[in-house]
């Protein structure tokens, strides 16, 4: 495969330069791939800079050629989850936004590839956060285009950042009805207000009403080296398995689980939700105002821990823990 | 974009800890990353210890090669391995440890204090001193051109500055010369290269301005800012052409050795002669701290705290030095200072000291005592350390790891002691360190096997003092001095006398003194 003739012209233009970035990046990285460095520049690169405009083009392409690098150099592409996502991102997001790059736009690049490999390790959706961003993203500006991406992180599973992206949607209200489904009426403000005081007050239509589990055990890629052990906190959930110690928060998007410390852990054995119907278990089902879950944790010791919108429900004999919405 | 090969600083917590974190997770939780973006940017919110934490891990990730982690700590029994045919112990630290080659100089950086680097030439000393000049704010060049060069030619007006000569001859009052100050005077790290090549006479003059900060030339005083010291010498045994006077000696806080460079990391040598990287000009500016940031640090630092019962065990090593039996009729003067000043010979006053068991008597190791300004530099860098590691309280292991680097040069080893003689002990001949580490892994031994934390009765009777002798009646004050008196008939019956039963038995003749005025006084009032 051959590459664009845009990107063949800036590349003979600045031959020198570019080959002495690459023999940086090979001392720099002891085991930077040159092979895996063309095809990256021949798949992942050229569609960017073919889409590019004429005065963008040399800007886009040393910001873009200098991102490959590093990205190579960290064996941060391949056929691996993460290298497909990169590859993803780099021929069907960054191509439709060319138009709304900054002169300088390495460092947004470098954002957007960072977001999506931290989606990748959170456990989110980072399919979703770039079919949402290629989508969206044009319609924003460059200044906007961070937001909107954080925005779309919650949608697609980072419950923590919940607190942020509301802040966010009330700055961007179209690009949030549209990302997150709201209806027409009642007014945004309004809805918004209901989402930050119910973690669970939207219902995605990709939703299911099933028990929601987190986690699994280390040993198969999981976070738990130990049946976990849950405390209710007026955030979420703490976590302890074993000597490590998680903040849990669940919303109607995603969940998020986050190293926490076991001052935290101690902290939360003082808190008691308020809430006026306390939810139940009855066999194989466990029963809040919300509705029904029929779970499958092991019928003995099987443990509830609540908060104010949350129920999570746990055992000494599994490495995952049960959640579902209590209001 | 360039490549930043030696420019980025740790962007994690360089030591994290399990304090409860922040929880607004926000843009930049999302963006930052593997890869440089514009999220990436320190912040003006980082804590000092932090930022310095950061200069540390840049200094040995990217400016000296300096792999040598003798600054041990352990939060799980680390894994040791016995090797060679000297049974030496390698270990594997199993918390974060240090290179005392940038940990020392930084920690003089932050409490302005005064380093040396001893080893031998092109082992970085020179270099590791301009880079801490370059953290304090100041261009490569400038850090250059101030630094002293120590040669045997060297003037007191090379050091300092010269007289203008036209008021030189001008002039019919001292007050009328002007003097050309030095520039190097007025900077806030300074930087002595070869202090022991620097004659005598021009030695003095330097002796001022690092004891008193200021330089003085035909009577007019240039007063100094606070400031730290980086000296360097080919060895520290004040070799080179001229002696180095022992009240300079005595003003160096800390000694630091340039350890052997390890072939291994030819390779990053490489690199930086192949792309002519000289890490002192790529300072990030992450780290360069304002004079502001500087003071601030100093307040951090004596703010950490030395708990009561460390300092108690610093105390109990302190005692054990000083004591010398034969020295002194009197028993004030029953120290090797005595001996010191009557210029007595030393081996003789050893052989007429027959009593003790010299090989379990740590004093017997030692030519000499811990000065005042020996234990106030000892405090100052354990909570500097302490700090460092961001904690808020000076552990025993801080205590245990900075000690040597203070006392190293101070504490004189006598190599004709009978410890020095065992075999196994025969490395300690040559290496200090080790030794006063050693010395005081002995000393706290001796202490638990006392159980001085548990019982103390010089403590008690010193807090009991503590509290005042307001509203203390004349009989309360003779159960006290009574009580001074049995303490002091029990420890004096057949016992052997070591250096900190005699500092106790100090202690206990001032508070019986103490009471005895104040019934003198009591009397006088009725």
């Amino acid at each position: 495969m051959t590459i664009s003739p845009e990107f063949a012209e800036v590349l003979r233009a600045g031959r020198l330069e570019f080959n002495t970035r690459v023999a940086e990046a090979r001392r720099r990285y002891p085991k930077f791939d040159p092979e895996l460095f063309n095809r990256f520049l021949t798949h992942n690169v050229d569609p960017i800079v073919a889409a590019a405009n004429d005065e963008c083009r040399v800007g886009i392409t040393n910001a873009t050629f200098d991102v490959a690098l590093d990205l190579v150099g960290r064996e941060l592409c391949g056929a691996h989850r993460r290298g497909l996502l990169l590859d993803k991102l780099w021929r069907e997001v960054i191509p439709a936004l060319t138009g709304i790059l900054p002169p300088q736009p390495a460092p947004l690049v470098s954002a957007l590839c960072n977001a999506l490999l931290n989606l990748e390790a959170q456990g989110a959706r980072p399919v979703q956060w770039l079919q949402i961003l290629r989508e969206l993203g044009p319609l924003a500006s460059a200044e906007e285009l961070t937001d909107i991406g954080l925005l779309a992180a919650w949608r697609s599973g980072g419950a923590q950042f919940r607190p942020a992206a509301l802040r966010i949607a009330a700055a961007l209200p179209a690009i949030a009805q549209a990302m997150l489904g709201l209806p027409e009426t009642p007014a945004l403000a309004t809805q918004l207000s209901a989402l930050e005081s119910n973690p669970w007050a939207l219902t995605p239509a990709d939703s299911t009403s099933t028990i929601r589990e987190i986690g699994k055990f280390n040993g198969y890629g999981g976070q738990f080296p130990a049946p976990p052990i849950v405390r209710a906190c007026e955030q979420g959930f703490l976590v302890k398995s074993e000597n490590r110690y998680f903040l849990l928060l669940v919303d109607s998007f995603g969940e998020a689980l986050i190293p926490a410390s076991v001052e935290e852990y101690v902290a939360a054995s003082h808190y008691k939700a308020a809430v006026s119907h306390a939810p139940k278990l009855y066999d194989r089902y466990l029963r809040t105002p919300r509705g029904q879950f029929e779970h499958n944790f092991c019928h003995d010791d099987v443990q509830l821990a609540w908060n104010e919108h949350s129920v999570a429900v746990f055992s000494p004999y599994s490495f995952s823990i049960g959640v579902v919405p209590l209001t | 974009m360039p490549f930043d090969l030696f420019k980025r600083v740790s962007k994690a917590p360089t030591n994290p800890k399990g304090n409860p974190r922040k929880r607004n997770f926000d843009v930049a939780d999302l963006y930052q990353g593997p890869l440089q973006s514009e999220f990436d940017t320190t912040g003006p919110g980082v804590a000092l210890d932090e930022k310095l934490r950061q200069a540390y891990f840049w200094i040995v990730n990217s400016a000296i090669i300096s792999p040598h982690y003798d600054i041990e700590y352990n939060d799980t029994p680390p894994h040791s391995f016995i090797v060679g045919d000297s049974k030496r112990r390698l270990t594997l630290p199993s918390a974060q440890s240090y290179s005392s080659y940038v940990l020392l100089p930084l920690l003089t950086f932050a409490t302005r204090r005064k380093c040396l680097f001893v080893g031998g030439p092109g082992r970085g000393k020179t270099a590791s001193a301009i880079l801490m000049g370059v953290l304090a704010g100041y261009p490569v060049k400038e850090v250059r051109r101030a630094m002293q060069h120590g040669h045997p030619q060297m003037t007191i007006a090379d050091l300092l500055g010269n007289p203008l000569p036209a008021d030189l001859v001008g002039a019919q009052r001292m007050e009328d010369i002007r003097i050309a100050w030095r520039n190097w005077l007025g900077m806030r790290v300074k930087i002595i290269d070869e202090y022991n090549r620097i004659p005598t006479r021009t030695q003095s003059a330097l002796l001022t301005v690092m004891g008193d900060n200021y330089a003085e030339v035909l009577n007019h005083v240039y007063e100094c800012p606070d400031s730290a010291w980086y000296l360097t010498a080919n060895d520290d045994q004040g070799g080179g052409t001229y002696q180095v006077i022992e009240a300079l000696r005595d003003r160096i806080d800390v000694i630091v050795q340039a350890l052997a460079f390890n072939p291994r990391f030819l390779g990053d040598l490489l690199v930086r002669i192949e792309e002519g990287i000289r890490p002192e000009e790529l300072v990030p500016k992450e780290i360069v701290f304002s004079e502001a940031e500087i003071d601030q640090i100093n307040k951090e630092i004596l703010q950490v705290e030395l708990p009561a019962p460390l300092r108690r065990r610093l105390e109990f090593f302190t005692s054990q030095f000083e004591l010398s039996e034969t020295a002194g009729a009197q028993f004030e003067y029953m120290t090797k200072d005595t001996a010191r000043l009557s210029a007595v010979d030393w081996a003789q006053l050893v052989a007429s000291d027959n009593g003790r068991d010299r090989l379990k008597d740590l004093g017997c190791q030692t030519l000499n005592g811990l000065s005042v300004r020996n234990l106030m530099t000892v405090l100052i860098y354990a909570k500097a350390l302490a700090y460092f590691r961001g904690n808020s309280t000076v552990e025993l292991e801080d205590l245990r790891q900075i000690l040597p680097f203070v006392l190293n040069d101070k504490l004189r080893p006598d190599l004709d002691a009978p410890f020095f003689s065992q075999p196994q002990n025969a490395a300690y001949r040559s290496d200090s360190i080790s030794w006063l580490r050693q010395l005081f892994d002995l000393s706290n031994a001796e202490y638990e096997r006392l159980g001085l934390d548990q019982e103390d009765p010089v403590e008690k009777l010193q807090q009991e003092f503590s509290l005042g002798l307001e509203s203390v009646s004349e009989s309360e004050a003779r159960t006290r001095i009574g009580k001074i008196e049995r303490l002091v008939a029990e420890w004096c019956k057949g016992r052997k006398l070591y250096g900190h039963l005699y500092d106790d038995l100090l202690k206990l003749k001032y508070l019986h003194q103490r009471y005895t005025n104040y019934l003198y006084w009591l009397r006088s009032q009725k």
